[in-house]
Protein backbone atom coordinates (compact mmCIF):
# COMPACT_ATOMS: atom_id res chain seq x y z
CA UNK A 1 0.00 0.00 0.00
CA UNK A 2 2.86 2.01 0.77
CA UNK A 3 3.89 1.68 -3.02
CA UNK A 4 0.55 2.39 -4.21
CA UNK A 5 0.28 5.81 -2.20
CA UNK A 6 3.89 6.74 -3.48
CA UNK A 7 2.25 6.09 -7.62
CA UNK A 8 -0.90 7.68 -6.87
CA UNK A 9 0.98 10.39 -5.14
CA UNK A 10 3.47 11.02 -7.91
CA UNK A 11 0.28 10.91 -10.41
CA UNK A 12 -1.17 14.10 -8.78
CA UNK A 13 -3.20 12.85 -6.38
CA UNK A 14 -2.52 13.60 -2.28
CA UNK A 15 -2.25 10.54 -0.19
CA UNK A 16 -2.37 9.30 3.30
CA UNK A 17 -1.64 6.17 4.76
CA UNK A 18 -3.21 5.11 8.16
CA UNK A 19 -0.67 2.89 9.44
CA UNK A 20 -0.25 0.06 12.32
CA UNK A 21 3.03 -0.69 11.36
CA UNK A 22 5.34 1.96 12.27
CA UNK A 23 8.57 0.29 11.04
CA UNK A 24 7.09 -1.40 7.81
CA UNK A 25 5.79 2.54 6.93
CA UNK A 26 8.84 3.93 7.69
CA UNK A 27 10.70 1.63 5.31
CA UNK A 28 8.22 1.92 2.64
CA UNK A 29 8.04 5.62 3.22
CA UNK A 30 4.88 6.95 2.33
CA UNK A 31 3.78 10.13 1.13
CA UNK A 32 2.18 11.27 4.45
CA UNK A 33 1.50 8.35 6.87
CA UNK A 34 -0.39 8.64 10.64
CA UNK A 35 0.45 5.80 13.09
CA UNK A 36 -1.69 4.82 15.10
CA UNK A 37 -0.12 2.16 18.07
CA UNK A 38 -3.16 -0.23 17.63
CA UNK A 39 -2.96 -3.88 16.49
CA UNK A 40 -3.55 -4.37 12.27
CA UNK A 41 -6.84 -5.17 12.19
CA UNK A 42 -7.76 -1.48 14.56
CA UNK A 43 -6.28 1.46 13.04
CA UNK A 44 -9.09 3.22 13.79
CA UNK A 45 -9.71 1.68 17.22
CA UNK A 46 -12.53 -0.55 18.00
CA UNK A 47 -16.38 -1.52 17.37
CA UNK A 48 -18.60 1.23 18.62
CA UNK A 49 -16.17 3.50 19.04
CA UNK A 50 -17.37 6.51 16.81
CA UNK A 51 -15.52 9.25 18.09
CA UNK A 52 -12.11 7.85 18.14
CA UNK A 53 -12.67 5.90 14.97
CA UNK A 54 -13.66 9.57 13.15
CA UNK A 55 -11.06 11.60 15.19
CA UNK A 56 -8.24 9.18 13.91
CA UNK A 57 -9.87 9.67 10.14
CA UNK A 58 -10.02 13.17 10.91
CA UNK A 59 -6.39 13.76 11.98
CA UNK A 60 -5.00 11.73 8.60
CA UNK A 61 -6.80 14.09 6.36
CA UNK A 62 -5.80 16.92 8.23
CA UNK A 63 -2.56 16.07 8.05
CA UNK A 64 -2.85 15.97 4.04
CA UNK A 65 -3.66 19.67 4.87
CA UNK A 66 -0.91 20.24 6.89
CA UNK A 67 2.57 17.80 5.98
CA UNK A 68 4.89 19.87 4.79
CA UNK A 69 7.61 17.15 4.36
CA UNK A 70 7.86 14.73 2.20
CA UNK A 71 7.20 11.12 3.76
CA UNK A 72 6.52 12.36 7.04
CA UNK A 73 5.12 9.59 9.25
CA UNK A 74 3.32 11.29 12.49
CA UNK A 75 2.75 9.65 15.62
CA UNK A 76 -1.27 9.74 16.45
CA UNK A 77 -1.55 10.05 20.28
CA UNK A 78 -3.95 7.01 21.41
CA UNK A 79 -3.98 4.18 24.25
CA UNK A 80 -4.98 0.98 23.21
CA UNK A 81 -5.52 0.44 26.98
CA UNK A 82 -3.78 -3.11 27.00
CA UNK A 83 -0.74 -4.50 24.80
CA UNK A 84 -0.93 -4.81 21.09
CA UNK A 85 -1.01 -8.53 19.69
CA UNK A 86 -0.12 -9.65 16.51
CA UNK A 87 -0.80 -12.59 14.77
CA UNK A 88 3.27 -13.83 15.02
CA UNK A 89 3.76 -13.04 18.63
CA UNK A 90 3.40 -16.94 20.56
CA UNK A 91 4.00 -14.83 23.65
CA UNK A 92 0.98 -13.11 23.20
CA UNK A 93 -1.10 -16.65 23.07
CA UNK A 94 -2.25 -15.79 20.28
CA UNK A 95 -2.13 -18.35 17.53
CA UNK A 96 -3.09 -19.35 14.14
CA UNK A 97 -4.79 -22.85 13.64
CA UNK A 98 -5.65 -24.54 10.28
CA UNK A 99 -7.56 -22.67 7.62
CA UNK A 100 -11.80 -23.64 7.33
CA UNK A 101 -11.05 -26.31 5.06
CA UNK A 102 -14.35 -25.12 3.04
CA UNK A 103 -14.23 -21.20 3.65
CA UNK A 104 -10.12 -21.26 3.49
CA UNK A 105 -10.79 -18.47 6.61
CA UNK A 106 -8.16 -18.69 9.01
CA UNK A 107 -9.44 -20.15 12.55
CA UNK A 108 -8.58 -18.11 15.66
CA UNK B 1 13.18 -1.56 39.12
CA UNK B 2 10.98 -3.57 41.17
CA UNK B 3 9.84 -7.00 40.48
CA UNK B 4 6.16 -5.84 39.04
CA UNK B 5 7.97 -3.39 36.94
CA UNK B 6 10.48 -6.37 35.25
CA UNK B 7 7.17 -7.65 34.25
CA UNK B 8 5.77 -4.74 32.11
CA UNK B 9 8.79 -4.17 29.58
CA UNK B 10 8.34 -0.86 28.32
CA UNK B 11 8.79 -2.19 24.38
CA UNK B 12 5.05 -3.87 25.13
CA UNK B 13 3.93 -0.29 24.67
CA UNK B 14 5.92 1.01 22.07
CA UNK B 15 5.66 0.57 18.42
CA UNK B 16 5.61 -3.60 17.41
CA UNK B 17 8.67 -4.70 15.25
CA UNK B 18 7.01 -6.27 12.46
CA UNK B 19 9.64 -6.53 9.90
CA UNK B 20 11.75 -8.31 12.72
CA UNK B 21 8.80 -10.61 13.55
CA UNK B 22 7.87 -11.24 9.91
CA UNK B 23 10.77 -12.07 9.19
CA UNK B 24 11.57 -14.57 12.08
CA UNK B 25 8.43 -16.06 11.09
CA UNK B 26 9.24 -16.59 8.01
CA UNK B 27 12.58 -18.11 8.23
CA UNK B 28 11.06 -20.20 11.04
CA UNK B 29 9.15 -21.83 8.31
CA UNK B 30 12.25 -22.15 6.31
CA UNK B 31 10.94 -19.28 3.68
CA UNK B 32 13.65 -16.93 2.17
CA UNK B 33 14.57 -13.76 3.58
CA UNK B 34 11.48 -11.29 2.18
CA UNK B 35 13.00 -8.07 0.71
CA UNK B 36 11.64 -5.51 2.35
CA UNK B 37 10.61 -1.74 0.38
CA UNK B 38 12.66 0.39 1.49
CA UNK B 39 12.96 4.25 0.25
CA UNK B 40 14.93 7.50 1.20
CA UNK B 41 12.65 10.23 -0.29
CA UNK B 42 8.95 10.11 -0.89
CA UNK B 43 6.83 12.46 -3.60
CA UNK B 44 4.62 15.17 -2.37
CA UNK B 45 1.68 17.05 -4.15
CA UNK B 46 -0.08 19.55 -2.45
CA UNK B 47 -3.31 19.57 -1.77
CA UNK B 48 -4.93 22.54 -3.86
CA UNK B 49 -7.19 23.27 -2.42
CA UNK B 50 -9.59 23.66 1.42
CA UNK B 51 -10.52 20.25 2.85
CA UNK B 52 -13.70 21.44 2.67
CA UNK B 53 -13.91 21.36 -0.72
CA UNK B 54 -12.24 17.94 -1.47
CA UNK B 55 -13.76 14.85 -2.87
CA UNK B 56 -12.14 11.93 0.05
CA UNK B 57 -11.28 8.55 -1.38
CA UNK B 58 -10.63 5.24 0.52
CA UNK B 59 -8.61 2.42 -0.08
CA UNK B 60 -8.33 -0.67 1.66
CA UNK B 61 -6.11 -3.93 1.76
CA UNK B 62 -8.01 -5.52 4.45
CA UNK B 63 -9.43 -8.49 2.20
CA UNK B 64 -12.87 -6.40 2.32
CA UNK B 65 -15.58 -7.73 -0.16
CA UNK B 66 -19.74 -7.45 -0.57
CA UNK B 67 -21.36 -10.13 1.31
CA UNK B 68 -22.56 -10.75 -2.14
CA UNK B 69 -19.50 -11.17 -4.00
CA UNK B 70 -16.97 -13.72 -4.14
CA UNK B 71 -14.44 -13.91 -0.83
CA UNK B 72 -10.97 -12.27 -1.24
CA UNK B 73 -8.46 -15.28 -0.75
CA UNK B 74 -7.44 -15.24 2.77
CA UNK B 75 -3.87 -16.35 2.69
CA UNK B 76 -3.43 -14.77 -0.94
CA UNK B 77 -0.17 -13.81 -2.65
CA UNK B 78 0.72 -11.43 -5.74
CA UNK B 79 -3.46 -10.99 -5.95
CA UNK B 80 -4.45 -7.59 -8.08
CA UNK B 81 -8.30 -8.42 -7.61
CA UNK B 82 -9.49 -4.82 -6.86
CA UNK B 83 -13.30 -4.45 -6.23
CA UNK B 84 -14.88 -0.93 -6.36
CA UNK B 85 -17.20 0.05 -3.07
CA UNK B 86 -20.13 1.50 -3.13
CA UNK B 87 -19.58 3.99 -0.28
CA UNK B 88 -22.99 3.93 0.68
CA UNK B 89 -22.53 -0.15 0.92
CA UNK B 90 -24.50 -0.40 4.66
CA UNK B 91 -21.83 -1.84 7.08
CA UNK B 92 -22.87 -5.09 8.02
CA UNK B 93 -22.66 -5.65 3.83
CA UNK B 94 -18.94 -6.85 3.96
CA UNK B 95 -17.31 -10.14 5.07
CA UNK B 96 -13.58 -10.16 5.83
CA UNK B 97 -10.97 -12.68 4.63
CA UNK B 98 -7.17 -12.36 5.58
CA UNK B 99 -5.31 -14.55 7.75
CA UNK B 100 -2.36 -11.55 7.80
CA UNK B 101 -4.32 -10.33 10.78
CA UNK B 102 -7.39 -10.23 13.28
CA UNK B 103 -10.07 -9.77 11.45
CA UNK B 104 -12.85 -10.17 14.50
CA UNK B 105 -13.74 -6.32 15.35
CA UNK B 106 -14.04 -5.08 11.68
CA UNK B 107 -16.17 -8.23 11.13
CA UNK B 108 -18.47 -6.67 14.15
CA UNK B 109 -18.26 -2.78 12.63
CA UNK B 110 -16.32 -2.75 9.05
CA UNK B 111 -15.58 0.87 10.14
CA UNK B 112 -12.54 0.06 12.84
CA UNK B 113 -10.58 -0.94 9.39
CA UNK B 114 -12.84 0.40 6.42
CA UNK B 115 -14.59 4.15 8.23
CA UNK B 116 -16.73 4.68 5.71
CA UNK B 117 -20.05 5.97 8.18
CA UNK B 118 -17.00 7.78 9.56
CA UNK B 119 -16.59 10.20 6.48
CA UNK B 120 -19.90 9.86 5.28
CA UNK B 121 -20.25 11.79 8.71
CA UNK B 122 -17.30 13.87 8.19
CA UNK B 123 -18.97 14.64 4.37
CA UNK B 124 -22.46 15.58 6.42
CA UNK B 125 -20.31 17.98 8.72
CA UNK B 126 -18.17 19.95 6.33
CA UNK B 127 -14.99 18.89 7.06
CA UNK B 128 -14.80 17.34 3.57
CA UNK B 129 -15.90 18.55 0.37
CA UNK B 130 -18.20 15.28 -0.12
CA UNK B 131 -17.20 11.64 0.08
CA UNK B 132 -16.28 9.80 -3.51
CA UNK B 133 -18.23 7.80 -5.93
CA UNK B 134 -16.59 5.03 -5.47
CA UNK B 135 -13.91 3.45 -3.07
CA UNK B 136 -11.59 0.69 -3.33
CA UNK B 137 -10.46 -2.72 -2.16
CA UNK B 138 -7.50 -4.63 -3.23
CA UNK B 139 -3.29 -5.29 -2.58
CA UNK B 140 -4.57 -6.73 -0.26
CA UNK B 141 -2.20 -10.43 1.31
CA UNK B 142 1.86 -10.90 0.41
CA UNK B 143 2.22 -9.11 -3.30
CA UNK B 144 6.09 -9.89 -4.53
CA UNK B 145 5.47 -7.73 -7.44
CA UNK B 146 6.43 -4.50 -7.05
CA UNK B 147 7.18 -3.61 -10.73
CA UNK B 148 3.59 -4.90 -11.43
CA UNK B 149 2.22 -2.90 -8.74
CA UNK B 150 4.20 0.64 -9.21
CA UNK B 151 4.03 0.01 -13.31
CA UNK B 152 0.59 -1.40 -13.94
CA UNK B 153 -1.74 -2.01 -10.94
CA UNK B 154 -1.64 1.57 -9.18
CA UNK B 155 -1.61 3.38 -12.40
CA UNK B 156 -4.81 1.75 -13.71
CA UNK B 157 -6.39 2.84 -9.50
CA UNK B 158 -5.05 6.30 -10.69
CA UNK B 159 -7.34 6.20 -13.81
CA UNK B 160 -10.32 5.24 -11.71
CA UNK B 161 -9.21 8.12 -9.16
CA UNK B 162 -8.95 10.87 -12.28
CA UNK B 163 -12.71 9.66 -13.57
CA UNK B 164 -14.10 9.97 -10.21
CA UNK B 165 -11.79 13.45 -9.48
CA UNK B 166 -10.66 12.52 -6.26
CA UNK B 167 -9.20 15.22 -4.50
CA UNK B 168 -7.71 13.02 -1.46
CA UNK B 169 -7.10 9.07 -1.30
CA UNK B 170 -6.76 7.72 2.37
CA UNK B 171 -5.30 4.34 2.57
CA UNK B 172 -5.77 1.62 5.23
CA UNK B 173 -3.64 -1.29 4.69
CA UNK B 174 -3.97 -4.28 6.29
Amino acid sequence: MGLVSRVVEEAGIPTVNVSTGRDITAAVMPPRSLFINHPMGNPFGRPAEIERQKEILLAALHMVEDCKSPGELRDFETDWGEPVKTLYDLEFGFKMGEPDPETGKQQF
Amino acid sequence: MDDNSSEETPERNGPINYIDLIDRTYQAKGYPQYDWSRNEDAPLTPLRRHLRQCTVGLLTSGGISYKSAAPFVADAKNDFRLDEIDPYTPSDGFQINDSYYDTRDGEKDINVIFPLERLKELAEAGEIGKIAKRYWSGFMGRIYKRGYVMQTAAPALVEELKKDEVDILVLVPA
